[in-house]
């Protein structure tokens, strides 16, 4: 594992350094943190932690459909905010559909951060005309706004795939939509990191002794670009969250069966107008809460982290 | 300089004063989920892009606000033989351009209809010749007797012979084109209004042709139709709510309690002329979807009758459709000739009953299956299969549900890829033999039948031929019965229910809401 | 000076011609063009000679050169759903979206520049905080929560203004505009709004990053020495400085403001661009969504172009090494 003893390393510099100090002095970002945890710890826990299952059609009423929040006179206590239109918990299913919102999210990130990393790592060693290649993609993908690269990737993948596959694929296939707009900026960061490191001297002695180089320099590299690549990372998580969201509302996201919290927002706006509120309004209040959560970290972070700054 | 600014100023609020619209015509504006398709009045047999069309043209025979069949670009009809009839035209009657409608109108309308590209050739598929007589005589041969000829004809807008060949449109659609056909955008007859402008899924306006020959005192009718689309449900109601549309087709049935408590607004509901069922496919020896090999549980009608009994369709009625729906026991809605309280009685909710029919059919366990749904075509069809997931689940039936749109849904179903699918069925001709013909009949390769569940009954396909030539109105009716009877009990369809419809108006306006869906609104009245 | 521009140059050229391979790869090989415009009756040899016709059996360089060649005279093909060249309706749906571009973008910077400003001098303001953790929750509000809650409170609480289309136009030449008529106006408030949020946010916070990075620079340390006053050297220094960076960051995200638009456009029926691709993609209308595809990207290179041939011109130094469209910060 190339990654775990840097960052290990950063942990621990983490919290000796005023970074921790920064964390703790600043009541909001605690507050971000706490709420960012209760929804990762509430998601993947969400079929041990939900009052209900929304999806055992044994359980699941018709008749219990728009029963409204408990507060309300025709509440009922065993759906603490109200049920959607199927008679299913609207609790429960914003704890399952933040599952697959902060899933997509992470997988996201992930895709693009490694992607990027990589490609920028590679850009950066090898220069010249490769170089001149990975930074030509890069400023086409830039030429092309990510939510516009993301319809088109999932138009692409609806169009040349039979449907069952598609279905079966659709949440790679939109991990993979999103993941795509974001590697240029890691590749940007890492790539001047690369080209600093590139010429010193532990970089010929890894040659000497047998290593390839560019495991060398992943395994040096990554310690100098590991802040900017959180900070990228974190605002990223938000903003693909929100990209995913956004796709379900437009209905090119998720399949309805495995609903998002986008999804979720998409159907329960049906139900606006005409009195059940409850069914659309928790599940957009859970969407920004929990990425105006990430955004707060990420901020954080990126001034922290920023010695400019401080 | 400063003389620059102030032409400047001035040419602005000229252009102002001139765009601001003068308030004295009576606007209809309106909208629903989707635009027509074309203008073209034959390359699309859809209801949005017909209600269009019959705005622009007239029929040889209309239907009135009751569907009654009333006269139109003719003046009367009969049979002359069983396989000839004879239309007197409208004489005097003109085309927005100003030139004369004739018998040749009729002939170029009616072949171009039967010609490539066109959409509507199932209407007058026994037509073999158009004979003008004279000006004002149409005689129509068909190549077996047709009963329901004129009931077809309301369907068939009447074009421009002249107008279509000078511009180059005298075929349906040319694909060949390299340019747009012609009639795509724009359209010319002799109907109550007069196509303006057309910008495709943007906005439609027509203006009153006020020597249109069918006006009955139009004096109040509204001078200006303007039809623009809004695809999301919630911005529609928004807009009525606001006063920024006077009429609006499909209010969602979960926003009619509040636009009926809307003082500025009225809503009218009638039943619809169509009627949403389950189909299931007993033909194949095995279902694609269902982890039951070598068999096909729905060969057995124990188990579609265990489908039928499982769903609690007033659940249904009240949450999903709110109410505006009426239980179905029979495909076809009250309205169409045929239809009977009697056939039309529901078996009853009975989980239980349908528990033991599946275990007596060998399925004690249930069955997997996929369930087929459209998600922009009926009322709630979407929410219709979510709810039906569950009740099926709880008899043992496990359903995997596939909702698409429409686009995706109807080509996959006639392709005979669905195991399990959801249909809604209209009848414009308002009698029985439509669905029997479409939905009873055995399906023979190439044939435009809708009937995708392999359901074969040589009886009823008998029957559903009989009828069709049959000129005997009695003899006529105790097939159709029997045809229904047969129906019923084979279960080929699990009925769900007859669509109920709403129209949210402008208390400025008033005018009668039609059953099949379709606005005229040229019977529409701006009161005082 | 002439070899950069001419390097910046072929470089956009390769981006579009980049762009203009996929956009040719979506137009032919998914789904067979041939059977999009034939109906399911038409004959093998209908289908042949259109093949022929349409010169599918050429090879591929020959194929994607006629592409290039036609998409630069602005032939896209007919669009399959609508039965019309792919050219009109793009020409009718440009000034739609392009008004609302501009509406946004003016929205934006009449906003963020002020309060990146504020935030920027008044760093350790209470207001400040509150502006700074208000703009977050701008960027955690997805656009078409922002879009639903405007109308419903403006248009179906208040009913002051109109929830859906352009209201009135006026054409101009081909051009139709909404800005003539009062209608219009109402109609254009709630969609520039939604569109202009998150750009607000991403400007306002820009500012401030900028504003801070200057106020730490010598030559303001050196302005504060000498005593000039304080408002001298917040708006005569600082921000001047700053404007640069904004300016290049606000033309690159005109781009970004086109590809939300697709959202604000779908919840607010606006009849611009992005509702007609979002309807292209739901109906897999092929050469519409390629179309679409190169004139965003024509429109992106070319503002890219513009402001590094700007920056070239106002600052030599600068040999094409600069942070694009966000990146950094």
């Amino acid at each position: 594992m190339a990654g775990a003893a840097p960052l290990v390393a950063l942990a621990r510099r983490a919290a000796d350094s005023d970074i921790f100090y920064s964390f703790r002095r600043s009541p909001m970002t605690v507050a971000a943190a706490a709420m960012t945890l209760v929804f990762i710890v509430g998601a993947v826990f969400a079929p041990w932690l939900a009052p209900h299952d929304p999806f055992e059609s044994v359980t699941v009423e018709l008749l219990d459909a728009f029963t409204p929040p408990v507060w309300d006179a025709r509440g009922d206590p065993r759906f603490l905010i109200g049920t959607d239109d199927q008679g299913r918990d609207v609790l429960s299913v914003i704890m399952y559909g933040s599952r697959i919102s902060l899933m997509v999210g992470f997988a996201a990130v992930i895709f693009s951060m490694v992607l990027g990393v990589s490609l920028g790592v590679v850009s950066g060693y090898a220069g010249g005309f490769t170089d001149a290649v990975i930074m030509r993609l890069a400023d086409v993908k830039l030429t092309l706004p990510g939510i516009l690269v993301a319809l088109m990737v999932d138009g692409i993948a609806r169009a040349a795939m039979p449907r069952e596959l598609h279905d079966a694929l659709a949440i790679y296939v939109v991990i993979f939509a999103i993941g795509i707009s974001g590697w240029p900026q890691y590749a940007r960061v890492t790539r001047g990191a690369t080209m600093v490191e590139k010429n010193k001297e532990y970089v010929a002695a890894a040659r000497v002794i047998g290593l390839h180089p560019v495991t060398i320099m992943f395994r040096h590299v990554l310690p100098n670009v590991m802040g900017p690549v959180l900070v990228l990372a974190t605002l990223g998580l938000a903003l693909a969250i929100i990209a995913e969201a956004t796709l379900s509302f437009l209905g090119v996201g998720v399949p309805a069966t495995t609903p998002s919290l986008g999804t979720l927002i998409r159907i329960g706006n049906s139900f606006l107008f005409s009195g059940e509120w409850w069914i659309t309004l928790f599940p957009s209040l859970a969407l920004v809460l929990l990425a105006l959560s990430v955004n707060l970290l990420g901020d954080w972070l990126r001034d922290a982290l920023n010695p400019k700054l401080r | 300089m400063r003389t620059k600014i102030w032409t400047a100023g001035l040419v602005l609020c000229a252009a102002m004063a001139l765009a601001w619209p003068a308030d004295a015509k009576n606007v209809l504006r309106w909208s629903s989920q989707g635009d027509a398709l074309t203008m073209d009045p034959y390359s699309q047999n859809e209801g949005p892009t017909t209600a269009m069309a019959m705005h622009v043209h007239d029929p040889l025979i209309r239907r009135n606000a009751k569907l009654e069949m009333i006269p139109g670009l003719a003046t009367s009809w009969k049979v002359v033989t069983p396989t000839s009839w004879e239309f007197k035209l409208r004489p005097g009657v003109k085309f927005h351009d100003g030139t004369p409608f004739t018998a040749d109108d009729v002939v170029f309308s009616l072949n171009r209809v039967k010609g490539p590209g066109s959409d509507f050739k199932s209407y007058i598929a026994t037509v073999t010749e158009v004979k003008k007589i004279d000006d004002t005589t149409v005689h129509i041969v068909t190549a077996k007797p047709t009963p329901l000829l004129a009931a077809n004809l309301t369907s068939v807008a009447i074009m421009s012979k002249a107008w279509a060949e000078k511009h180059n449109a005298v075929k349906a659609q040319d694909f060949k084109a390299k340019e747009e056909t012609y009639s795509v955008r724009n359209a010319m007859g002799t109907g109550p209004y007069v196509l303006k402008i057309r910008e495709p899924d943007v906005r439609t306006v027509m203006e009153k042709n006020p020597n249109w020959w069918g006006w009955d005192n139009g004096n109040d009718a509204p001078d200006e139709i303007v039809y623009s689309p809004v695809k999301n449900a919630a911005t529609r109601v928004a807009a009525i709510l606001s006063g920024e549309l006077d009429f609006l087709l499909d209010p969602p049935v979960q926003d009619i309690a509040r636009l009926k408590a809307a003082p500025s607004l009225h809503l009218k509901e009638t039943n619809q002329i169509r009627t949403i069922f389950l189909g299931m496919d007993q033909a194949r020896s095995e279902l694609r979807s269902s982890d039951v090999k070598g068999k096909n549980p729905f060969a057995d009608k124990r188990v579609r009758q265990a489908v039928y009994q499982a769903l609690d369709i007033d659940a249904i009625k009240s949450k999903v459709m709110r109410g505006n729906a009426i239980p179905a026991g029979m495909i076809t809605s009250p309205g169409v000739h045929g239809y009977t309280k009697e056939h039309d009685t529901r078996l009853k909710y009975d989980p239980a009953a349908a528990k033991k029919l599946l275990a007596d059919a060998g399925y004690p366990n249930g069955f997997s299956v996929k369930l087929d749904c459209p998600n922009d075509r009926y009322v709630n069809d979407e929410g219709i299969c979510q709810a039906v997931v569950p009740m099926l689940g709880r008899v043992g039936i496990k359903v995997q549900l596939e909702t698409q749109s429409k686009t995706l849904h109807f080509p996959k179903i006639q392709r005979g890829e669905s195991d399990f699918y959801m249909l809604g069925w209209g009848v414009p001709t308002l009698d029985s033999h439509y669905v029997f013909s479409f939905l009873g009949a055995t399906a023979t390769p190439g044939s435009s039948s809708w009937n995708f569940t392999g359901y074969s009954n040589k009886r009823l396909d008998q029957l559903s031929e009989a009828m069709d030539e049959e000129l005997d109105s009695a003899k006529r009716d105790v097939m159709v019965a029997e045809a229904w009877v047969l129906l019923n009990s084979d279960m080929p369809y699990t009925p769900l229910h007859h669509q109920v419809i709403a129209w949210a108006m402008s208390k400025k306006i008033d005018m009668p809401i039609i059953p099949n869906d379709s606005p005229q609104l040229w019977l529409a009245r701006f009161g005082k | 000076m002439l070899a950069y521009v001419i390097q910046r140059l072929l470089q956009a050229v390769g981006v579009m011609l980049a762009v203009g391979l996929i956009a040719f790869a979506m137009f032919n090989y998914i789904g067979d063009p041939v059977n999009n415009m034939v109906g399911q009756e038409a004959s093998q040899a209908d289908r042949a000679e259109l093949r022929q016709q349409l010169g599918l059996n050429a090879p591929f360089p020959m194929q994607f050169a006629r592409f290039v060649a036609n998409a630069l005279s602005g032939d896209f093909g007919m669009s399959l759903r609508m039965q019309r060249p792919v050219a009109h309706l793009i020409a009718e749906r440009l000034p739609a979206t392009l008004e609302l571009v501009f509406a946004s973008a003016i929205l934006a910077l009449a906003f963020g520049v002020p309060l990146g400003v504020f935030t920027g001098i008044k760093r350790h303001s209470w207001v400040s905080r509150v502006i700074l953790t208000v703009s977050l929750v701008g960027v955690s509000l997805p656009t078409f929560v922002i879009g639903i809650l405007l109308i419903y409170v403006f248009a179906v609480l208040l009913g002051m203004l109109p929830s859906f289309g352009r209201g009135e136009v006026v054409k101009l030449g081909w051009w139709s505009t909404g800005l003539l008529t009062k209608a219009g106006w109402l109609a254009i408030v709630m969609p520039a709004i939604t569109l202009s949020l998150f750009q607000t946010t991403l400007i306002l916070r820009l500012v401030r990053a900028e504003m801070l990075e200057v106020m730490r620079t010598d030559f303001i340390k050196f302005a504060r020495a000498r005593g000039l006053p304080e408002r001298a050297i917040n708006f005569g220094h600082a921000l001047k400085n700053t404007l640069v960076p904004v300016i290049t960051i606000v033309g690159l995200n005109i781009g970004g403001l086109i590809a939300f638009s697709i959202i604000t456009e779908t919840v607010f029926q606006w009849p611009g661009l992005g509702a007609l691709f979002i309807q292209a993609v739901q109906f897999a209308d092929v050469p519409v969504m390629a179309a679409y595809l190169v004139l965003v990207a024509a429109m992106f290179v070319l503002v890219n172009l513009a402001v590094d041939l700007l920056y070239y011109l106002v600052d030599p130094r600068l040999r094409g090494e600069r942070a694009v469209a966000g990146g950094g910060h």
